[in-house]
């Protein structure tokens, strides 16, 4: 028998209790959250590649680049010395009042000259200067560059759903619940090894069990790292009570910030002091770093009480040294030219929970590794998703097989709506994605405020595709939408020679690895998707059976537990 | 007694998630103050235990046979962790 009601779980000890009990807890907590989780995983992945889509999606400036890839490297007008010099008179110009200035005083592809500071509403003030005359430069966009968010967009939905504060507190209670869903669906396995070792084809709920079985098994330690290094980023956020409890209750997030990122910064004294030159502290940071300078931080500019900190950059073999992201750091105290402060690259200057709290955090966003890596998570992400989605189909298969009749009266009912959400979660957002890619290219490119159309794009197709779902009887949503997600995955390729005359070959021939893989990706997709609908396609309709039916007209079965995972 | 099964249920869910919360915020609030750290490492180092504390509740109070132990398992150690947490603890509290 593999059902068993809820009230004996409640109150009776029995042999495989607690299999059961957490069978259930797996089934239940697992089926609400697996759509949104999905989303999350299926983004997540796509955000390893955030750049190369990002790439693929901003066409004019990668063909450009490509353009003048065999240029010889500028020449390096200025000295670093220079630069500083010439961002210092900006700011001292333009923001003599602010407590904080940064520099970027680099000379790289990509990098300029920058300054930002706290602006006295809040928030970080930002422009880029020429690094030869020191004059804000002027991003007016060119009109035949399109406005996208590009990759970054797979990114931002992953954490906050483009949903700010909001976002971020659903995404991480829909986690929480993954973590529950994982334990409990160890614990609901008795012979892990086994199952992992297992498939059975073209068996129906058997091969969607298996296929969930093996796949979460396989990234078992993946999942549960991913999971809670997710959590890790606003830890203190989602458990505020120890802030409070050790900061007081007024304003306690504050102090805790101070006392955490602020060690040792300076406080003003009211006394002036003219800025020396910071390029000497520069060359001193270096030495004592070993790493070039990426940005300079000025505190307290001006006052007698005023700090220089100088931050190295990572440069790829640190990436694969180490995993931490943290960067080197040194600090002056301009009035004395005293080193205050020194942190070696990857090394932690808020300690050990600092440093685990910066290794949670780029373990979760690969920040190491470099691309093998990179392709690791892909996979491993991939997995996840493919974790999700097989449970969440194997909920209905199984219903399909034998109802349960969870929900009396209403069970069909709510049948339906998981079958909807399965068919709009899995296959209806996997075209939201890929349609996004579209919107990039058949949305004009002079429209006004174009990044927002391509994202309302992507949520409008997601809508829609919700809607068809709903309308469409199950088995003809989900061939309906495998075959379009098909062919707009195999289509991609098709789709950007028409719109910008650049082809698959071309990239490959110059190299362009980076806009071929997101073609080339999407085709692979695209034949997952096709493969899906064939086999979708063949499979014998079965109608969900109410064998339940009459049990649910007596109240006391109405509630079932069902096991899932016992095989 | 179909309303009292939904309703026992229902308590369960209620007790693994604002009971598990109510502990998970307590144990992180005597860890922030007995951890041998400086103050905001062990605020952070408590804040980052607290999902596996709260991972451990949630599945316990689904484990547990007796309803109303899976409440008092929640709600008496999260006011002892608690309580002795904030009489321990060196900020303004």
């Amino acid at each position: 028998m593999n059902a068993v009601k809820v009230d004996k779980v409640a109150k009776t000890p029995q042999q495989g209790g607690l299999r059961q009990a957490m069978a259930w807890l797996h089934t239940w907590s697992g089926l609400w959250i697996s759509w949104l989780l999905f989303a999350i995983f299926l983004t997540g992945t796509l955000a390893v590649f955030d750049e190369p889509i990002t790439h693929w999606m901003t066409p004019e400036h990668a063909l450009e680049e490509a353009a003048h890839a065999n240029d010889p490297p500028l020449p390096k007008v200025t000295d670093r010395g220079h630069r500083l010099e010439l961002a210092l008179d900006f700011m001292t110009k333009e923001h003599p009042k602010a407590d904080m200035w940064e520099i970027w005083p680099v000379q790289r592809p990509g990098h300029g000259l920058s300054a930002y500071w706290f602006q006295p509403a809040g928030g970080y003030g930002s422009a880029d200067l020429d690094p030869l005359t020191g004059a804000v430069i002027e991003h007016a966009r060119e009109a035949t560059q399109r406005d996208t968010i590009g990759g970054h967009h797979f990114v931002d939905f992953h954490y906050e759903l483009h949903a700010g504060r909001i976002g971020v507190w659903i995404v991480a209670i829909t986690t929480m619940i993954m973590l529950v869903a994982l334990v409990s669906g160890v614990i609901t396995h008795k012979r892990i090894f086994k199952d992992f070792f297992t498939f059975r084809p073209a068996k129906g709920q058997r091969s969607w069990l298996d296929a969930h079985n093996a796949v979460a098994v396989l990234t078992l330690p993946f999942q549960f790292m991913i999971a809670y290094t997710g959590l890790a980023f606003f830890s203190d956020d989602y458990v505020p009570a120890p802030v409070a409890a050790q900061y007081g209750m007024d304003n306690a997030k504050k102090a805790f910030l101070a006392d955490w990122n602020d060690v040792g910064k300076p406080v003003k004294t009211g006394q002036p002091l003219a800025i020396p030159a910071l390029e000497p502290f520069a060359l001193r940071a270096e030495q004592a770093i070993g790493q070039d300078i990426r940005a300079v931080v000025l505190d307290n500019p001006n006052d007698a009480s005023m700090r220089v900190c100088m931050y190295g950059w990572n440069e790829e073999t640190d990436t694969m040294e180490r995993l931490s992201a943290n960067t080197g750091r040194a600090c002056y105290a301009l009035a004395t030219g005293e080193q205050v402060a020194l942190r070696r690259p990857g090394e932690s200057d808020t300690g050990g929970a600092g440093l685990t709290r910066a290794v949670m955090s780029n373990l979760h966003m690969a920040g190491f590794g470099g691309t093998p890596m990179r392709w690791l998570y892909f996979f491993c992400g991939l997995a996840g998703t493919a974790m999700m989605g097989t449970g969440a189909i194997l909920f209905m298969v199984k219903r399909r097989q034998k109802s349960g009749g969870e929900f009396g009266a209403y069970t069909q009912r709510v049948y339906r709506i998981v079958a909807c959400l399965n068919v709009a979660a899995i296959a209806g957002l996997s075209i939201a994605c890929v349609g996004f890619l579209w919107a990039n290219r058949l949305i004009p490119v002079g429209v006004e405020h174009r990044a927002g159309w391509e994202l309302r794009a992507f949520f409008g197709v997601w809508f829609v595709m919700l809607a068809h779902a709903c309308l469409r009887a199950e088995k003809r949503a989900w061939i309906e939408q495998l075959g379009l997600l098909a062919a707009l995955c195999l289509l991609l390729p098709v789709l950007n020679v028409l719109s910008t005359g650049d082809n698959l070959a071309a990239q490959v021939a110059r190299g362009d690895w980076e806009s071929a893989g997101v073609e080339l990706g999407g085709m692979a997709f695209g034949l997952l998707a096709a493969w899906g609908a064939w086999k979708v396609r063949q499979r014998k309709e079965k109608p969900v059976k109410k064998a339940a039916a009459r049990e649910s007209a007596a109240p006391t079965a109405s509630l079932q537990i069902n096991t899932e995972g016992q095989s | 007694m179909m309303k009292a099964t939904h309703m026992m249920l229902f308590s369960r869910v209620l007790a693994a998630v604002f009971g598990g919360y109510a502990l998970t915020s307590g144990v992180a609030v005597l860890l922030a103050a007995v951890l041998p750290l400086s103050r905001a490492e062990a605020v952070l180092t408590a804040t980052l235990s607290a999902f596996v504390v709260y991972t451990c509740a949630v599945i316990w109070v689904f484990a547990v046979q007796d309803l109303r132990r899976a409440w008092l398992g929640m709600l008496l150690p999260a006011i002892a962790c608690g309580g002795l947490g904030l009489l321990l603890s060196r900020g303004a509290a």
